[in-house]
């Protein structure tokens, strides 16, 4: 009785309308073959797309360790109490039967009293006005929902014993566009909250806790313009998924090491698609791409250096000094502290706006690398290193009558009058000194040799924060350049700018024998998991940047005058003196002059080296608005030198302590 | 005609593929309604596929039962069920009898037990049509009799039109003519009335798709609109010229969502492919794309294209 069989049969009409029947039959095929072979992939792409929503998944961001390990920011887990919103479709649902069967009623009650009111039945047409629109059903969900989300929350509220209300609109529109997310009802729990819930909340219905993921800075403060900050950061990266339905995201780097390495700390972010089904809730989770963690940065910083050198500006200058330091061991460029004041807390939104918009104090800035300062007369060793170069005898004489004289212009010397050789007047301070021999070398020679100290061009820090400082150019000398530029050039004044950090690098290559360093920040960057087969990429120490070439001799004379200068009776340096180190330093006191020629404030300077023998640090403490470089800047290196000693006493005590953990 | 021995009656290979496609489809409504919640939780005997073993046996017994009866027997009684059908057929019509839903009264409901009147009058016209057209070729040829056999069909049509139920109404037309060509209507007859027909509906469908809204033949909104969403045409097409762009936008809206249940069923069997994702894995169904209420019936095709 199959169809093939009428076909057999010698009967016209049976035959066509087995004909016809297979034709119908095989159109059926091609339609089906059609949609299911020929528009597959199509098909498919239009299931994926209404039933699959993708979501970002964040990476860990590495932390940042100080050189010993310590952290310095890393991330704290916050717990977010959520509603998960798939959990109560069913509560949802008999809500909205409930509203649903009252509004009956009453729709019901109005239809008996209009009818009452005419004394008939109303007409099919009169029944349209009470009819409940799909507006106001859709209102009953809503309200169902809010009603149901707002009695959770009370519950949780008694049982962890703290106030929640919920905010009925951002709940809906979180309904509306985030359906397949859980709702974050209450963010950034404490402790004793989570504790209470953990307890008491045990029935779990529709609401839990939610692990997020915060930037966190341990240590307050400290080396906050180092640091820098981030901000939460809604733009996919670069080989990423260009879409996602729901972009969770994560932070940016926008200055200091966290911009730096901003893509090393940040990882990549891994994807999630959540099966939803037909009214949006989530239905299943699959994660595609594990979230791959971001690396550690490592840097140089000793964070009790560090700490040192904060404490130590905060307790002599107050917490509004505009000061910078910068510790930097001589050996290898390492940057052992860098401190900038007014401190800067790297959680961004933490400091005071008030605070940050002053444009003096200007805590954003990190005047250790950021600023152009005149460097006064700290600049003087490098012109008596030139000149010494240069031919100069460091015994000679020069008289100094308590001011002197270029071409007409009369430059006063606070260095008392008498008669000076080249270790008093480092000593002294004497600018009568160094305009002298600093124009008997001539300016040349001195524009050589800072050159080679690479003075006004950046160092290339990874944070983002420096500024290249000034130092006349070949042409700008070769050009209008008179004797008084020269003169103001030899006491560090004039067309001469630098930061804290290029003088620690200066001083630095002074003290280890002409060595010029690449100041290194960061050691290396490193896997989170220890376990990882990824090897760390290091950065190595020590990476020369150019040699002075001077004479050993001729630096061994500078370093006694700068010996001389803190623990000579006559030395302007002694308040940085520490028993047990002797210390070479120089101090510094640069006029500041506004664009009408008015002094309005000095810029306060210590630069120095230590251990005299066999040097390992160099300390450059810069105070904007200080008294001079002496009084000012002293105590404060000495505090850092004090904490230096106290490292190296406790130093065979930590070896010890290392071994046994 | 032949006279076939009691061997002969029965058609393995037909039987076989029954038998075959009954599995299938108790197999498949099993999987279209246990991804629902809520009739997954329903006892045994409540559930789709249980029920569906129930008509089986029922079905198998009335087919029998039929198989058993003398033709003869089939015969005489044809025209008395026709009447019946009839009957029952004016009987949905009236407000009381025939309940209402979606807007068509289409079932009587006896309270344990709930039946479209058209399904039966399918059955019937069946019947009675072939008794009718069982005579001899010269009498086929008579005018009356053709007219007889037209007004036959054409009587529960329009009935059933009458309720409204287009897609029960339009399957007697193609039963009626096929078993009037078989009996041996003369050609040029039916070839008439094929002509007829088919010129009748070609400008119902142009009126339908294409003429402005005054010209447009009275018919449900529902019905026009499946219409439109079949042959793709635009709802915006039938604006008033001076529709405001929200307006359009409403009308766009509609259009997606009367072809909301054609576009989910040609997903699911198009992203099925040609291999299918396997029993009871298909995510259309599970996730409520497909209508749940019906998912286990009129989407059945969709529930089994996508699965296997």
């Amino acid at each position: 009785m199959l169809v093939f069989d009428e076909l057999k049969k010698n009967d016209a009409q049976l035959r066509l309308v087995a004909v016809v029947l297979l034709a119908g039959l095989l159109v059926l095929l091609i339609g089906l073959w059609w949609v299911q072979v020929v528009s597959a992939h199509e098909y498919q792409s239009h299931l994926e797309t209404q039933s699959y929503r993708t979501i970002r998944l964040p990476a860990v961001r590495g932390k940042i360790l100080d050189r010993d390990g310590r952290v310095l920011a890393e991330n704290r887990p916050r717990y977010n109490l959520s509603l998960y919103l798939d959990d109560l479709r069913q509560p949802f649902y008999s809500g909205y039967t409930n509203l649903l069967k009252s509004a009956r009623a009453v729709q019901k009650q109005n239809i008996a009293n209009a009818e009452k009111k005419l004394g008939r039945s109303l007409t099919k047409v009169e029944l349209k006005q009470f009819r409940l629109s799909s507006e106001y059903l859709e209102q009953l969900r809503q309200e169902a929902r809010v009603r149901v989300a707002s009695g959770i929350l009370a519950q949780v509220s008694e049982k962890i014993g703290q106030p929640l209300a919920l905010d009925a609109k951002n709940f809906n529109s979180h309904y509306a566009k985030k359906l397949a997310l859980p709702y974050p009802a209450l963010k950034n729990l404490n402790a004793t909250n989570i504790a209470r819930f953990e307890e008491n909340y045990t029935n779990r219905l529709g609401a839990d806790l939610e692990l997020e993921s915060v930037r966190s800075y341990p240590n307050g403060t400290a080396a906050g313009h180092l640091l820098g900050y981030v901000l939460r950061d809604d733009e996919a990266q670069s080989g990423e998924n260009s879409y996602f339905n729901y972009f969770l995201p994560d932070y940016r780097g926008m200055v200091g090491v966290e911009a730096g390495f901003d893509s090393e700390l940040r990882g990549r972010a891994g994807e999630e698609s959540v099966l939803v089904n037909s009214l949006g809730y989530r239905q299943s989770e699959n994660i595609g791409n594990q979230p791959e963690p971001g690396h550690n940065a490592v840097l140089t910083l000793d964070l009790d250096l560090q700490r040192a050198a904060e404490n130590s500006l905060a307790a002599h200058r107050g917490a509004d000094a505009r000061a910078a330091v910068v510790v930097m061991d001589v050996r290898n460029g390492d940057v052992l502290a860098l401190a900038s004041s007014p401190a800067f807390n790297p959680v961004y939104s933490e400091n005071d706006h008030a605070r940050m918009a002053d444009g003096t104090l200007r805590p954003a800035i990190n005047r250790a690398t950021q600023e152009n300062y005149a460097p006064g007369s700290i600049f003087k060793p490098i012109v008596g290193l030139a000149a010494l170069e240069s031919g100069l005898d460091p015994n000679a004489i020069v008289d100094n009558p308590g001011f002197v004289y270029v071409g007409r212009r009369h430059i006063t010397d606070l260095a008392r009058p008498g008669k000076y050789n080249f270790r008093r007047a480092i000593m002294d301070s004497c600018n009568t000194y160094f305009i002298t021999v600093g124009l008997q070398a001539g300016i040349d020679a001195i524009i050589r040799l800072a050159g080679k100290f690479h003075f006004g061009e950046r160092a290339g820090l990874p944070t983002r924060q420096e500024t290249t400082g000034d130092i006349p150019t070949r042409e700008r000398i070769h050009s209008g350049w008179r004797d008084g530029d020269t003169a103001n050039v030899c006491i560090g004044q004039g067309e001469v700018a630098v930061t804290p950090l290029q003088m620690a690098v200066a001083y630095a290559a002074i003290a280890n024998g002409g060595k010029v360093f690449w100041p290194r920040l960061v050691t290396r960057i490193e896997p989170q998991d220890p376990a990882s087969p990824e090897a760390p990429k290091n950065f190595p120490a020590g990476v020369i940047r150019d040699e002075l070439g001077v004479r050993p001799g001729n630096l061994k004379i500078l370093h006694d005058a700068m010996l001389a200068e803190t623990e000579d009776a006559e030395g302007t340096g002694k308040a940085a003196v520490v028993p047990g180190l002797h210390i070479c330093g120089k101090t510094g006191t640069a006029e500041i002059m506004d664009a009408q020629n008015r002094k309005t404030g000095r810029t306060t300077w210590f630069a120095s080296f230590a251990p005299y023998e066999n040097p390992r640090y160099a300390v450059v403490v810069m105070v904007e608005n200080g008294t001079f470089g002496g009084p000012t800047c002293g105590p404060i290196a000495h505090d850092i030198y004090e904490e230096i000693v106290n490292q190296e006493k406790s130093a065979a005590g930590k070896v010890l302590a290392a071994t046994l953990n | 005609m032949f006279t076939p021995t009691p061997r002969e009656q029965f058609d393995r290979l037909q039987l076989a593929a029954l038998a075959g496609l009954m599995c299938l489809g108790a197999a498949f409504v099993f999987s279209a309604t246990m991804a629902n919640e809520y009739s997954a939780t329903l006892p045994w005997y409540s559930q789709s596929w249980v029920r569906q073993i129930v008509w089986y046996a029922i079905g198998i017994g009335a087919a029998a039962a039929v198989c058993v009866l003398d033709y003869n027997t089939l015969a005489r009684w044809s025209f008395v069920a026709y009447w019946a059908a009839i009957f029952s057929l004016v009987a949905v019509l009236v407000p009381f009898i025939g309940s209402m839903r979606f807007g068509a009264r289409r079932w009587i409901d006896l309270g344990f037990f709930q039946f479209q009147p058209s399904e039966f009058a399918k059955l019937a016209f069946i019947l009675a049509g072939a008794n009718f057209l069982s005579r001899p070729v010269d009498e086929l040829k008579l005018p009356l009799n053709f007219w007889k056999g037209i007004g036959l069909m054409l009587l529960p049509f329009a009935l059933i039109l009458k309720e409204p139920d287009l897609g029960s109404a339009l399957v007697l037309l193609p039963t009626g003519l096929v078993m009037m060509l078989v009996a041996g209507t003369p050609r040029k007859y039916l070839l008439r009335l094929a002509g007829v027909v088919g010129l009748l509906a070609a400008l119902f469908l142009a009126d339908i798709l294409f003429a402005p809204p005054r010209w447009q033949i009275p018919m449900q909104a529902y019905q026009r609109n499946r219409l439109l969403v079949y042959f793709g045409r635009d709802y915006t097409h039938f604006a008033s010229p001076t529709a405001t762009p929200a307006e359009l936008q409403h009308l766009r809206q509609r259009q997606l969502d009367d072809a909301y249940n054609v576009r989910q069923a040609l997903i699911s069997v198009g992203s099925g492919g040609l291999a299918g994702k396997g029993w009871g894995k298909g995510t259309q169904n599970a996730l409520g794309y497909l209508p749940r209420a019906v998912a286990h019936n009129d989407f059945i095709f969709s529930v089994i294209a996508e699965e296997e």
